[in-house]
């Protein structure tokens, strides 16, 4: 209240002394004074002296530049005459004002003074342009087709300042021209061109390198689709290099919404593509369905699988489950060269689906710790998962135990068979896979497993086709192994493996006959009593003899009483199997007179276990 | 002459210059300064030894205007103002600038 009095009071001196007292009030550090000055000189019952608010304004503090500013249209007309008028020292005042107030229209006057001789001014001018551009840049700007006359006379300013560069140093024009977002590409390529110094350049290249508001992004995406070549250039560098997380989100973001072509149009000249870094930075960050299509965007960059792996990892670690299941699933495409770390990591932590994918990937690429990541998940909850797991495991088992069957016992052989079949469901399968290897002993493993398991007629169709194998184990092994009584086709293929090359085969064609317990088939086997092989011939006097054909006796002891060691030796055989009226005694005689230390002791074993139960056939 | 002439005529010789001065331009502004800054002392309510503390403190800052000693809160911010006491200063400051 009593500094009103004072300046209602100075009303009563003469307007030297009020302007003396003004001005000295204007100058005083203290708000109230101050705006009681502001308010005495902008009174227009008085004597109303906006010029010396003009000239004080700068030492205003914020109460009484309030009070100023509000006034501000009143203030403006006499600043930018003081601008206009030349060279007084009174410009410097109302550059500050117009610096400190202005609007945007206030931006042609500024731009004079970023010439003035006095580098106050100078400086006052660049901070008012800075304030004022980035006004206009925050407030958004509109295209050139909808500019006001003071937003046109704003960009010019921009590129005005943008050019004087070299001569000002203000980095801050970089950054407002950043912030003008896609509108700022002429702005761009003007200074650019028109700028040969690096410093310029690099002034560009770091705001757009650092600038982390929505319109550096979008001008650095826009610089990306530009024709010319260098901006692109420019542009894809700074892609390539920025790290920083909102602007990886957003550019991630864009890319996703880009097509195959213009895709390419973006990525760079080389194979990996210059936003692939930024994108793998927020790869588990991003919405799901932007992360699936960056995803799909990765897969088609026809990466080397090294490289594709990499690209392809972040996006296993997404939260979402489906992108999880898409990422395993494109890592297999890529054999995981790399190794499976995330991979690992899914089957530990990860959700139902995306185990399940991981799972299908290992048993995919069958690395060699497929089975420590997977016999974990034997006791999982998920049936689907478990049921994968159980298979992969069981086959992995058949696996071992082929690579194993020739080292091991018959007893183990069948013991280990039928194990496996307890705990595989698939066990069958398997054996089909198998009889139709392309290796031979695997074929004739499968041939004996079957037999272990007596699953011929589960495996009869595949078995059949083994009667005409190639490999003559296999068809010896096939013939004994098949049951092909009631089978036409059955016959006809037995009948074959008569006279086939091989003596085993003969010979277990024989022995399938003798199965077929039919003695019309007597007369198909007579012939083979005089077969030149041992086996042929005691198989087909002992199936004669089965069969009821009472010539059979004297066939095996007229084999008994020949030359030939391995005929004797046969006979012997087939005598103890079947084991005729005499049979024992005819032995004994023989073994009275043998030589051959072999025969002898076949002799011996039979008549030792003459009392025993008659084994089953071979 | 004798000793009492000479005391009369240095006596209205004084009192001669003393005429002069106040009848002098420098004195009449003086007057005038004085008077409006009792005027403007008593628009702000001060008392008279504050009104005189003012003006000492006015002529000590050598102000061109003592009347400037109203818009200028700063003379009376020192910490120690040699010509008034502290109190007074205190109440300048209150009554003037309201703190």
């Amino acid at each position: 209240v009593s500094i009103h009095d004072t300046f209602s009071l100075l009303l009563q001196l003469p307007a030297p002394r009020r302007e003396a007292c003004v001005a000295a009030a204007l100058a005083e550090e203290h708000e109230a004074v101050q705006t009681a000055a502001v308010n005495f000189a902008l009174d227009r019952r008085g004597d109303y002296r906006p010029d010396l608010v003009v000239d004080y304004f700068h030492g205003l503090l914020p109460a009484a530049r309030s009070a100023a500013a509000a006034r501000l249209d009143e203030l403006l007309p006499i600043a930018r005459q003081r601008i206009l008028g030349g060279h007084g020292k009174h410009r410097l005042p109302a550059y500050r004002l117009v610096g400190a107030l202005g609007d945007l229209a206030a931006v042609e006057l500024l731009v004079l003074g970023i010439g003035d001789a006095m580098p106050e001014v100078r400086e006052v001018a660049f901070s008012g342009l800075e304030r004022l551009l980035r006004g206009y840049a925050t407030s958004g700007a509109n295209p050139p087709a909808t500019r006001t006359p003071a937003q046109h006379a704003a960009w010019s300013a921009l590129t005005t300042v943008l050019l004087q560069f070299p001569a000002h140093g203000r980095t801050g024009f970089f950054d407002i021209t950043c912030e003008f977002g896609a509108q700022a590409l002429p702005l761009v390529a003007a200074a650019r061109l028109s700028a040969r110094d690096t410093a310029t350049a690099r002034g560009f290249a770091k705001a757009l390198a650092t600038g982390a508001n929505q319109g550096a992004f979008e001008l650095l995406w826009a610089m990306l689709h530009d024709q010319d070549p260098t901006t692109q250039a420019m542009a894809q560098q700074l892609v390539r290099e920025r790290r920083d997380e909102p602007f990886c989100r957003w550019l991630a973001e864009q890319l996703a919404t880009l097509d195959a072509e213009r895709l390419r149009t973006v990525s760079g000249p080389s194979r990996e593509p210059t936003w692939l870094p930024a994108v793998l930075q927020v790869a588990n960050q991003l919405p799901p369905r932007t992360a699936r299509t960056l995803l799909t965007h990765v897969q088609g960059l026809g990466l080397d699988p090294n490289a594709a792996q990499s690209a392809i990892e972040p996006f296993a670690a997404h939260a979402d489950v489906a992108v999880q299941v898409a990422a395993v699933q494109a890592l297999q495409t890529t054999g995981c060269p790399r190794g499976l770390g995330p991979i690992e990591r899914l089957l530990q932590q990860g959700s139902g689906p995306a185990r399940i994918a991981a799972a299908t990937l290992v048993v995919a690429l069958a690395p060699p710790q497929a089975m420590a990541l997977l016999t974990p998940l034997l006791g999982c909850d998920d049936p689907t998962l478990r049921r994968l797991v159980v298979g992969e495991v069981s086959r992995a088992s058949f696996e071992r135990y082929l690579q194993r069957f020739d080292g091991m016992d018959p007893r183990a052989r069948q013991v280990a068979a039928r194990a496996l079949q307890k705990l595989d469901a698939q066990m069958f399968d398997r054996l089909d896979q198998e009889i139709g290897s392309l290796d031979p002993d695997r074929r004739l493993k499968a041939l004996q497993i079957v037999a272990f398991l007596d699953a011929e007629q589960d495996l009869r169709a595949p078995l059949l086709d083994l009667l005409d194998d190639p490999d003559r184990r296999v068809r010896a092994t096939a013939v004994r192994v098949v049951e092909l009584a009631g089978s036409i086709e059955g016959i006809k293929v037995l009948l074959g493996a008569l006279s086939d090359p091989d003596r085993r085969v003969r010979a277990n064609a024989i022995e399938a006959f003798e199965q077929l317990e039919d003695p019309r088939f007597v007369q198909l086997l007579t012939p083979f009593l005089r077969d030149r092989d041992n086996r042929v011939r005691a198989n087909a006097a002992k199936g004669l003899w089965n069969l009821g054909w009472a010539g059979a006796r004297e066939a095996m002891l007229e084999m008994l009483d020949d030359d030939d060691d391995a005929m004797r030796l046969s006979a012997v055989w087939a005598i103890g199997e079947v084991r005729f009226d005499g049979a024992r005694e005819q032995l004994a005689a023989r073994a009275a007179v043998e030589c051959n230390l072999k025969v002898l002791d076949k002799l011996r074993d039979v008549l030792a276990h003459w009392d025993a139960p008659v084994e089953a056939p071979r | 002459m004798t000793a009492a002439a000479w005391f009369l005529v240095a006596g209205l010789c004084a009192v001669a210059v003393v005429a002069c001065w106040l009848h002098s331009p420098a004195a009449r502004a003086h007057r005038q300064q004085l008077r409006l800054h009792r005027r403007f002392a008593a628009a702000n309510g001060l008392d008279d030894e504050e009104s005189r503390a003012l003006w000492r403190i006015a002529h000590e800052a050598g102000l061109a205007d003592p009347l400037l000693v109203y818009v200028r809160p700063g003379l009376l911010e020192a910490d120690a103002v040699p010509c008034a006491s502290a109190a007074v200063v205190a109440a300048l400051r209150r009554k003037l600038f309201g703190g």
